[in-house]
């Protein structure tokens, strides 16, 4: 409260308020010349505070010069605010106009920007730093309009996408658990960013590539399949997959003729088989088989395990 | 003759109001055809009458709109526009000074007056170096409208509230005729950057067509043309090029070389719906395009192919398809010699002009049938 002591030493209680006024501005004043914008700012905020009537050229010098204190500690919109004041109360100075260009234009309102700039060169149509603002502003707005459109591009081509993909899967009869404006929420941003989403093929566009979970229980493992053509059938990728033995299955009992593939068939509740030959399209059109969270899953065990298993629920979490 | 006499006599200010407004009326239908109007100018009095009534501020609003609305028909044709200035020097200065007041209401029709005026080339440089001040010695002329006031007038939006002001677009596409009126707008390049973000104004085809006339006169000026289309600061091709492109979209390596201003537009796009305006854009590349080398290596750097492909294949007006093949044309023609450099002086041997001229013709007259 150093500022507040020099202040009160200062002021003599004769003072008029336009003196007061005056002496809080020549204080701001100091602040600013000494890089203190905040104090500056108290100080013209203070000053504003005075019965200052009809002088409207002292409140504009003030609100200028708060709106320059503003502007330094980036605090655009007041400034711009008082930029407002400081012509209101003196249109034909050019200063806060300048400031108010400024102001606009960081904060990327090139449209007001220019008109601040227009106001300006109506009084002065030379001013070269006005100008100069200007062309600066035009192609600023260009490029800023031009990423616009393009993100408003990129947009409506995902929701072109989307929209298409959410046709298909209702056009072939497959469910899926959320309805379309989740769905969509889904593709936009998946629990995973690192997580493959249903697709359409870039072969044939009425075809969509699935990402696909395999569950083997028994192991506590899982496989993730980024990209299964509905079109291709299981053991395709039942023999890829266990063309060697994977690590965990020390014993090697999973291979392609031991596995058997069910889904969950969520309207009985229970476990159904699913043939080794059948398209992954075939499977999701199963009756019960709803896709959860955008991705097909599948459980797969040792032929002869199942009968223990039958009664085994299963809680995914992904 | 004599009844026309009788009649002006009655649009005397001080004829009674309901006799005054009934002749007005006459006066008003008569200037719809060619040789009434020719008799009413004959009279002296008529134009100083329907002066002082289209002004009069103390005369009502209807008795100033039939006078103004007189006065338009009365300046439709170019010989009569001028015998009008000849004969009542202040009417322009009235007109003008009317416009630049931002309360004037029937300040459209004023400007459209001015347009009617400025029309021939003859007249419009008796307007412009009377009622104009000089940029350079403000002081011979006692005249107080500067060009640049002008234009920054046309480009304040809401400079009327009641009045948009559209014809002074025609009015200034009328002076930039004059070589004078060209060089102050491309020596100034506020003037031109507040200007050319009128080609693609939707909301009126007087405006924007009038400005795109402007630019094209502009561009008469084959000095300006590297300054026009290679300075950053007014980019004149995105301008002439995006009232010309429409929805289509191209592929990302296509659409990267366009200038930002043509990059991913919207399926809902539309071209200019004017077929003249459109020629009028065409013809104006044309002659940027053909100046000079730097020019034509511009405007090919920036992919301008792209758009006027997808012009080509949408365009249904003859003539409009027809200047966007001659503009192709030279676009994917090889580089012409140095000397031959400005096509636009390229010598072209007698016998090869005639037979060009033959051919025009032919197509012109092609086009009548």
């Amino acid at each position: 409260m150093e500022g507040k002591t020099i202040r009160q030493l200062k002021w003599d209680p004769d003072d008029t308020p336009k003196e007061k006024a005056i002496k809080l501005k020549d204080e701001g004043n100091l602040y600013f010349r000494a890089k203190n914008y905040s104090q500056a700012v108290v100080s013209y905020t203070m000053a504003l505070k005075e019965e200052l009537d009809h002088d409207d050229d002292l409140k504009s010098t003030l609100h200028q010069n708060r709106a320059a204190a503003h502007y330094h500690i980036k605090n655009y919109r007041s400034s711009l605010s008082d930029c407002v004041f400081a012509r209101k109360f003196n249109p034909k100075n050019i200063k806060p106009i300048y400031r108010g260009a400024e102001c606009s234009y960081e904060l990327k309102k090139f449209d007001d920007c220019i008109k601040w700039c227009d106001m300006g060169l109506e009084i002065d149509s030379e001013d070269a730093k006005l100008r100069s603002l200007r062309s600066k502003a035009e192609s600023e707005k260009k490029s800023h309009e031009k990423e616009k459109r393009k993100k408003e591009m990129v947009e409506r081509k995902r929701n072109q996408t989307f929209g298409k993909i959410w046709s298909l899967i209702k056009a072939k009869g497959i469910e899926v658990q959320e309805n379309e404006k989740m769905f969509f929420s889904l593709l936009e941003n998946p629990a995973n960013s690192q997580q493959k989403r249903v697709s359409i093929s870039s072969q044939n566009d009425c075809e969509l590539n699935w990402p696909v979970i395999f569950l083997y229980p028994e192991m506590g493992q899982t496989d993730f399949i980024e990209e299964f053509s509905e079109n291709s059938i299981f053991s395709d990728h039942l023999n890829v997959m266990f063309s060697q033995s994977p690590d965990w299955d020390s014993q090697k009992m999973y291979n392609p003729s031991s596995i058997q593939i069910y889904y969950d068939n969520r309207k009985k509740g229970k476990l159904m088989k699913i043939d080794h030959q059948m398209t992954l399209m075939d499977a999701l059109r199963k009756e019960g088989m709803i896709i959860q969270m955008g991705t097909p899953s599948f459980v797969l065990l040792k032929k002869i395990t199942f009968i223990k298993l039958v009664s085994i629920r299963f809680n995914l979490n992904f | 003759m004599e009844s026309v006499n009788e009649l002006i006599d009655f649009l005397d200010v001080n004829t009674r109001l309901d006799i005054k407004t009934l002749a007005l009326h006459h006066v008003l239908s008569l200037t719809g055809s060619f040789e009434s109007r020719k008799l009413l100018l004959s009279n002296p009095k008529c134009l100083s009458c329907l002066i002082q009534l289209a002004f009069g501020k103390e005369e009502q609003k209807s008795i100033n709109k039939d006078a103004f609305f007189s006065l338009i028909n009365l300046s439709a044709d170019e010989i009569d526009a001028g015998q009008m200035m000849h004969q009542n020097s202040n009417l322009v200065q009235m007109l003008l000074d009317y416009i630049l007041d931002e309360k004037s209401q029937f300040a459209d029709t004023a400007c459209a007056i001015l347009s009617n005026l400025s029309r021939g080339k003859k007249n419009s440089q008796i307007i412009f170096d009377k009622y104009f001040t000089d940029s350079n010695n403000n002081s011979e002329k006692n005249a107080a409208v500067s060009l640049a006031k002008l234009l920054q007038v046309f480009c304040t939006e809401k400079f009327n509230i009641t009045n948009n002001l559209d014809y002074l677009g025609p009015f200034i596409c009328n002076l930039t005729q004059l070589e004078s009126v060209r060089n102050s707008i491309l020596n100034d390049l506020l003037i031109i950057q507040r200007l050319i973000p009128y080609t693609t104004y939707n909301r009126s085809i007087i405006r924007r067509g009038g400005l795109i006339g402007a630019i094209k006169n502009c561009c008469f000026n084959y000095d300006y043309h590297q300054q026009l289309l290679l300075s950053p600061d007014i980019d004149i091709l995105s301008r002439l090029l995006l009232p010309l492109a429409g929805p289509e979209e191209f592929e990302p390596e296509e659409m990267e070389k366009l200038p930002d201003d043509l990059q991913y537009l919207p399926p809902d796009k539309e071209r200019e719906v004017d077929p003249d305006v459109r020629t009028m854009l065409l013809e104006t590349i044309m002659m940027v395009l053909c100046s000079r080398k730097e020019c034509r290596d511009y405007i090919k750097e920036k992919n301008a192919y792209v758009i006027l492909r997808e012009l080509h294949k949408w365009e249904t007006d003859d003539k409009a398809k027809e200047t966007c093949e001659k503009l192709v044309q030279i676009l994917i023609a090889d580089e012409p010699e140095r000397e031959y450099e400005n096509l636009h002086q390229v010598p072209v041997p007698g016998d090869l002009a005639q037979k060009f001229y033959e051919f025009e013709t032919k197509e012109l007259e092609k086009n009548f049938q």
